[in-house]
């Protein structure tokens, strides 16, 4: 215990300042007050137990509680918010149970590299160790899935710890940052100095001018180079770079699934996502490319198909925020860690001719481009997500699920920032797209946020229709039905000896119905003609609302790279 | 190949656990370990590790462990330099045997 906080100090009544009674203040309350004095403003949980002294200290404070219904929706929410602000989101929730809930949540920005803090409860002190009630080694157990963890023993540190744990998870490659409070740290009485001072950030490094110049030699040596740009353009805050140096360079240009909407959508020589599900331009621009300028990418092995056979004739430059990043997969003759905006600019493409190169790329993106003209009258799901993106604008921000419509999104729809394609690219989480959608609806209010998932990722997290309706967020959920698993359904078919294990969901709830019994506007479409009203339904409503569109369930994602083959031989409808 | 890794490690709760996970996880298993007596705020940690195949790369381990919050220096010995790993584990790695993988973090 120490001297009582200067806001405590009463010198309005009196010349000589008197110190008047406080009310007594916590552990518990100095994590209230230090979220604030950090600019928190939102935090997303579920009580219980052991964080049940942080509950009480909720009361009264600025700070909006977003009561989820499940832990791994608070870290997905949080996750969201996260990606669209670059600051790191909160979550929140006990031991036990509650914090092994969170681990999905935590796992899924750990590998996409979100900045996110979790706060969880312990069982006191003296209990750690014991098997105590609800008490599970959550510190050790998300040892793998954090950019770091702390466990707080000392209440008068809880100011500075939590600070530092903020600074890690937004510093650098981001990350999350796990916090376990034990129970008696909570409760324990406590004065500590809040804000805490903050502690000088550490500054990137930047590579050498030999290394740039090598690197300029190496560009200007190549007649068919490919730009392959990821997600860590977007967290190194160079997209405005990387659109630059497209621009000054016109080399062709492909992205993973998390670097979409890092190169302007509109760019000619964009030719689109590569790997597994990439286009056939993007993916034999680098099968024939002579040099392959890697930029916050990391040789993925859904990008790369074989590693072996990926980009074979190219020559590498690695450029990436995080050194460990280099030569991890891929041997780079040149590796380039640090500042990825300064990067690219200290590289110079004054003789740089490859003009022919790029019509060919530019020719074959166009000679492939996706086609709309599926026959039939029923819902034709990539036609409907380009509508639909095209008709939000650059406003619009998709929360995607995982599964074939995963996939239908990041080909066919528009993104003009990255941060608007918030999907689970590293991690793959069915259940991501509702809470990822409500987190995202309410930092965004003013966008057109919409979550597409499909029939079985939409159950591994419905509940959060309730949060939904309950804050009435203004999200809009487009549920694309096709009564079965659709993206095992189609490996079965292909690579199964077309073997249909357990991927039939043909006794469904109508999800209309199920959206209406929690309060949610919702319509079903069936057919082709009903989605351009459908789509102005959607984007026109405050509060939630939900579409099912019913769609065939023999419908493909194409093409398709087949597991373990090389990114040229991939399969076409 | 058997090479070897020397690291300073700050003196917090998880440190060595942290460490030590990362290294199995990311394809090596541990052959030796040798931890000094806590000074001031840190030990050192000398592991002699072997890859499980073939493709784990020891400079892209150094730089994995460099990122952990709670490594100050790590240091790779060349795979050339080899000694018997009880050696290794008990002598104090002269620094002329070691080159320094990543920027120390103070």
């Amino acid at each position: 215990m120490t001297a009582l906080p200067a806001s405590e100090i009463d010198d309005t009544t009196s010349s000589v300042a008197a110190v008047r009674p406080a009310p007594r203040q916590t552990g518990a309350h100095a994590v209230v007050r230090t979220l604030e004095a950090l600019g928190v403003t939102r935090v997303f949980g579920y009580p219980g137990g052991a964080i049940m002294p942080v509950y009480d200290a909720l009361t009264g404070s600025s700070l909006q509680h977003i009561l989820v219904r499940h832990e791994q929706a608070a870290a997905f929410a949080a996750d969201a918010q996260a990606r669209l602000t670059g600051k790191a989101g909160v979550c929140l929730a006990t031991s036990g149970p509650g914090a092994t809930n969170l681990l999905t949540g935590i796992a899924n920005a750990y590998l996409d590299s979100v900045p996110m803090i979790i706060l969880t409860g312990q069982v006191p002190s003296g209990l750690m160790g014991t098997d105590a009630f609800q008490e599970v080694d959550v510190f050790g157990m998300s040892m793998p899935v954090v950019k770091h963890s702390i466990i707080i023993r000392d209440p008068m540190r809880i100011p500075e710890m939590i600070a530092e744990a903020f600074q890690i998870a937004e510093s650098g490659r981001p990350g999350p940052v796990l916090i376990d409070l034990p129970k008696d740290v909570l409760q324990a009485e406590a004065y500590p100095q809040i804000p805490p001072q903050p502690r000088p950030e550490a500054g990137s490094s930047h590579p050498s001018e030999s290394d740039l110049a090598a690197a300029t030699t190496l560009l200007a040596q190549s007649k068919r180079p490919v730009f392959y740009i990821g997600g860590g353009v977007a967290l190194g805050g160079a997209v405005e770079a990387v659109r630059d140096f497209m621009e000054r360079t016109g080399i062709p240009t492909v992205a993973t699934l998390k670097g979409l909407g890092c190169p302007n959508p509109d760019s000619e020589t964009f030719l689109g996502m590569l790997g597994m599900h990439g286009g056939r331009a993007a993916n034999v621009a680098v099968d024939e490319s002579d040099l392959l300028i890697c930029c916050g990418a990391r040789f993925d092995d859904r990008a790369t198909g074989r590693l072996d056979t990926f980009a074979p004739g190219a020559r590498i430059i690695h450029i990436d925020g995080d050194a460990a990043e280099i030569d991890k997969l891929r041997r780079a003759e040149i590796g380039l860690a640090g500042d990825i905006s300064a990067i690219l600019a200290g590289i110079t493409n004054d003789w740089l001719d490859i003009a022919e190169w790029r019509d060919e790329c530019v020719g074959r993106r166009h000679r492939h481009a996706f086609r709309y003209d599926a026959p039939g009258s029923g819902v034709f799901a990539p036609a409907m997500l380009k509508q639909l993106s095209e008709a939000a604008g650059d406003d619009f921000i998709a929360a995607c699920d995982v599964g074939q419509h995963q996939m239908w999104v990041a080909q066919h729809c528009r993104f003009s920032r990255p941060e608007h394609h918030l999907t689970s690219a590293g991690l793959g989480a069915m259940g991501y797209g509702l809470p990822a959608g409500i987190g995202a609806a309410m930092t965004r209010p003013d966008a057109k946020v919409v979550t597409i998932t499909g029939d079985g990722s939409i159950m591994m997290n419905i509940q959060e229709l309730a949060t939904a309706r309950r804050y009435g967020v203004p999200i809009r959920i487009l549920l694309l039905d096709n009564a079965s698993l659709g993206l095992v359904r189609q490996w079965q078919e292909y690579f199964f000896e077309e073997n249909f294990s357990e991927i039939d969901l043909y006794d469904n709830p109508d999800f209309a119905e199920v959206a209406h019994a929690f309060g949610i506007e919702a319509f079903t479409v069936h057919s082709r003609e009903e989605v351009p009203a459908a789509i102005d339904r959607l984007l026109n409503a405050r509060g939630p609302i939900l579409a099912h569109v019913l769609i065939d369930p023999r419908e493909n994602v194409w093409p398709l790279v087949p597991p373990g083959a090389s990114n040229a031989d991939m399969m076409e409808d | 190949m058997r090479t070897s890794l020397r690291i300073e490690l700050a003196d917090s709760e998880g440190a060595l656990m942290r460490l030590i996970g990362l290294v199995e996880r990311r394809g090596f298993t541990i052959a030796a370990m040798d931890k000094s007596e806590t000074s001031g705020s840190q030990s050192t940690v000398t592991l002699s590790l072997d890859a499980r195949d073939e493709a784990r790369n020891m400079d892209v381990l150094a730089r994995q462990v460099a990122r952990l919050l709670d490594v100050r220096s790590v240091f790779t010995r060349d795979p050339g330099d080899r000694i018997a790993p009880e050696i290794a584990a008990r002598a104090a790695p002269s620094t002329d045997r070691w080159r320094q993988a990543c920027p120390p973090r103070h």
